[in-house]
């Protein structure tokens, strides 16, 4: 199948064709994080699973808020303070990455499991030249090379994310170069150790858009010249329906809708995801008006009974208030946690 | 991103083209002077700038600084010329003396001769000893500098290790350890210190000379110096230790939760590495900000561990010419402090601003 980056989009029309075996690369089960707080605990992340198979691009979205970089980081053992991870699982070349000393989770991240941020200026070490940081990030993820095989493999990694002169970008300090720049940057710094998991956390809310799309195919063309997977998180539909094989649908620290993106952005059941689709502006119907979500999630505590979304939804009802929907299937590639998918994974 | 991206199909944009040449060039002007090749430019038009600006400074801030003691000096009680002819001399021979030294005339008339006698290099002469006030200043200053430069390195070596240290791993037992310690530093006046390490180390553990700056038995050269010194010294920083490390340890902490500091974890570097080189390289224009700052400090410290340890500097000698109304030695000594004074933060300030990467060009 015809796929250059150059060509009709990041992804070739249809997508249909997967280089994605169903060996999972990661299986989360059971993820909780709560956040201790003076004002008291909240539940940021609660009873998440998912797999991300090998070469597989998985989507993350919900709103602000919904727990999306929790997750992330909890994967990388990086649950920011004063979260505590409360429960779960994630078995990675069959360990428990959740539970592994933090010497070994250390050796994993950067080696085996990359991150790249929201904020790609943010992310780089105002005070290092990038060659200086790339080199500091191979010595911990490429012990093996030499110093003169480092900054050989440093300008490589620059050139192989489109810079013309890596020599020059090397020189440079962050602020010295644009947004778009610096993403690249950490984007290469992401693979100095040849990941096989790359966690990126809304890699393009910062840049605009021409040079979103630019970085995105970088991401796509790695994952398949690499074989990596990736879980691109975003509150941005579009870009993860650009991109991604499967998507998770998050709100309120909770798995709402899961399945392959084909299936969910075609047909949505959850009523979340259907205004989160609704929401997404759509240049070929001209209205006046934006559709958006009424009100705004609100923090939950460790003990909230019920379904997470049924304070906004239009459809709930008294069960939604008090009894937590389960996830259960709908439709043939699809679960769903709502009360109104029980029958057939059509609607009642 | 429209809804109907590049999965649309259809062919209708080409939004994953390659990044055009453009943009790999970074954003106009950044490197128009090419890389930055070193974080110290000594030939930097603005460092230049900045130090003729702040040599300019100066000149009022030494101008006011002589001013106020000269005419400080005026408000001691008692009378100098009958001071330094003592309490039998004639009311005549008080008269003559005060004649000579120009007291009867208007404030600013004596101001203005001092200050014009000043900047064709002549300070005037010692009331008490009878030199020039630049052979008494320029004989105890090096003993001076010696105990600030020691008192500095204390500063700056242990300041910068216990806040990183500290800093680097918040509420941990070693940042509360030293959080203790500097709070027991900062409420430490070093005259009553300096008596107590005197007192302690020097009388009863007997590890420390008590006096002076060499052994005036069996004087032993460099060796002997640093021995006589680590009381002094001690003394000088303390406070300053303090301070430095508490404001070095609050931009650690604020830099550890930096984006950068989270990125440089996920990418796998040691919390060794992630503290002591991505963190702190941050922390050091703040660090040497403040440590600038605190050269008046430990000079006006220096003053206290001088008269305790009897150490030959100027401070002594300024306390001395205070006590014998050696009114040209005390306004030529503190002229040199204030001078001393200057050029340190001066110093701090070129580091500080070197040490900045995103420093406005
Ligand atoms: N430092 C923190 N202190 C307290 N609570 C936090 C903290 N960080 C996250 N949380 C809680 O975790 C929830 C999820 O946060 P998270 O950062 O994962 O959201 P997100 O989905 O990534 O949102 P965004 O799109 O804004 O990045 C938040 O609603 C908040 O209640
Ligand atoms: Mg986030």
């Amino acid at each position: 199948m015809r796929d250059r980056l150059g060509g009709t989009g990041v992804r070739s029309a249809g997508g249909s064709e997967r280089a994605v075996s169903t060996d999972p690369v990661v299986t989360v089960s059971g993820l909780t994080v709560d956040f201790e707080t003076e004002r008291g605990t909240y539940r940021a992340v609660n009873d998440v699973s998912f797999t991300i198979g090998r070469g597989e691009i998985v989507g993350l979205v919900g709103e602000s808020g919904s727990g999306k970089s929790v997750s992330a980081l909890a994967l990388l053992g990086l649950v920011p303070k004063p979260g505590r991870l409360i429960a779960g699982q994630a078995l990675f070349d069959g360990r428990d990455i959740l539970a592994i000393p933090p010497r070994e989770m250390q050796a994993l991240r950067g080696r085996r499991i990359a991150y790249i941020s929201q904020t790609p200026r943010a992310a780089l070490n105002p005070s290092y030249r990038i060659g200086d940081q790339l080199d500091i990030t191979l010595r911990a993820c490429a012990p093996e090379l030499t110093g003169t095989a480092r900054s050989a493999r440093a300008l490589d990694l620059l050139s192989l994310l489109g810079f013309h002169e890596p020599a020059r970008v090397a020189a440079s300090f962050p602020h010295q170069l644009s947004g778009g720049m610096c993403q690249r940057v950490c984007i290469a710094m992401a693979l100095a150790g040849s990941p096989d998991l790359l966690i990126a956390d809304e890699p393009t809310t910062a840049l605009d858009v021409a040079v979103q799309m630019q970085i995105l195919a970088y991401l796509y063309r790695l994952r398949r010249e690499t074989g990596v997977s990736i879980l691109l998180v975003s509150h941005d539909l579009a870009l993860v329906r650009s991109l991604a094989d499967r998507v998770i649908v998050l709100y309120g620290g909770e798995i709402q809708e899961v399945g392959s993106v084909d299936a969910i952005l075609a047909k949505p059941f959850h009523p979340y995801s259907q205004a989160l689709l609704a929401s997404v502006p759509d240049p070929s119907r001209r209205t006046d008006r934006l559709a958006y979500i009424e009100g705004y999630p609100a923090p939950v505590p460790p003990d909230a009974t019920g379904c997470r979304f049924a304070g906004r939804c239009a459809m709930a009802v008294d069960r939604c208030r008090t009894e937590r929907p389960n996830l259960r299937p709908a439709g043939a590639d699809t679960r769903v946690r709502c009360h109104f998918t029980d029958v057939e994974g059509g609607r009642a | 991103m429209p809804a109907n991206g590049p999965r649309g199909g259809g062919g209708a944009r080409s939004p994953g083209a390659p990044p055009p040449d453009a943009t790999d060039k970074p954003p106009a002007g950044a490197l128009s002077k090419g890389p930055v090749r070193s974080g110290l430019r000594g030939s930097d038009p603005d460092m230049l700038m900045l130090i003729a600006k702040r040599l300019l400074g100066a000149i009022p801030v030494l101008l006011g600084v002589s001013f106020v003691v000269f005419v400080a000096l005026q408000l001691v009680p008692g009378d100098v010329a009958r001071f330094i002819l003592g309490y039998s001399a004639t009311e005549e021979n008080v008269q003559a003396l005060r004649e000579e030294l120009g007291l009867n005339r208007p404030i600013l008339i004596q101001y203005g001769i001092w200050l014009g006698n000043v900047l064709s290099g002549d300070f005037g002469r010692s009331i008490a000893l009878g030199v020039p006030v630049t052979t008494v200043i320029l004989d105890k200053i090096g003993a001076s500098l010696l105990l600030m430069a020691a008192s500095l390195f204390l500063v700056l070596a242990f300041g910068l290790g216990l806040a990183a240290i500290a800093g680097g791993h918040h509420r941990s037992k070693r940042d509360r350890v030293v959080v203790l310690f500097t709070l027991f530093c900062a409420s430490m006046p070093p005259f009553w210190l300096g008596i107590v390490l005197l007192y302690v180390f020097g009388l009863q553990l007997r590890m420390f000379p008590i006096s002076g700056m060499y052994d005036m038995a069996n004087p032993g050269g460099w060796p002997d110096v640093l021995h006589h010194l680590v009381l002094p010294a001690i003394t000088t920083a303390v406070s300053s230790l303090a301070i430095v490390t508490r404001v070095t340890r609050g931009r650690m902490i604020d830099v550890m939760t930096q984006p950068y500091i989270l990125a440089a974890r996920a990418r796998g570097l040691s919390e060794r590495r992630v503290v002591y080189l991505e963190a702190v390289r941050n922390v050091l224009p703040t660090y040497v900000g403040i440590s600038g700052l605190q050269i008046g400090y430990i000079f006006g410290n220096a003053v206290f561990s001088e008269i305790v340890f009897n150490w030959p500097g100027i401070g002594l000698q300024l306390y001395q010419a205070i006590i014998q109304r050696d009114f040209p030695v005390v306004q030529g000594s503190v002229l040199a402090i204030a001078a001393v004074f200057v050029i340190g933060n001066l110093i701090s300030d070129v580091l500080a601003k070197a040490l900045d990467p995103r420093r406005s060009a």
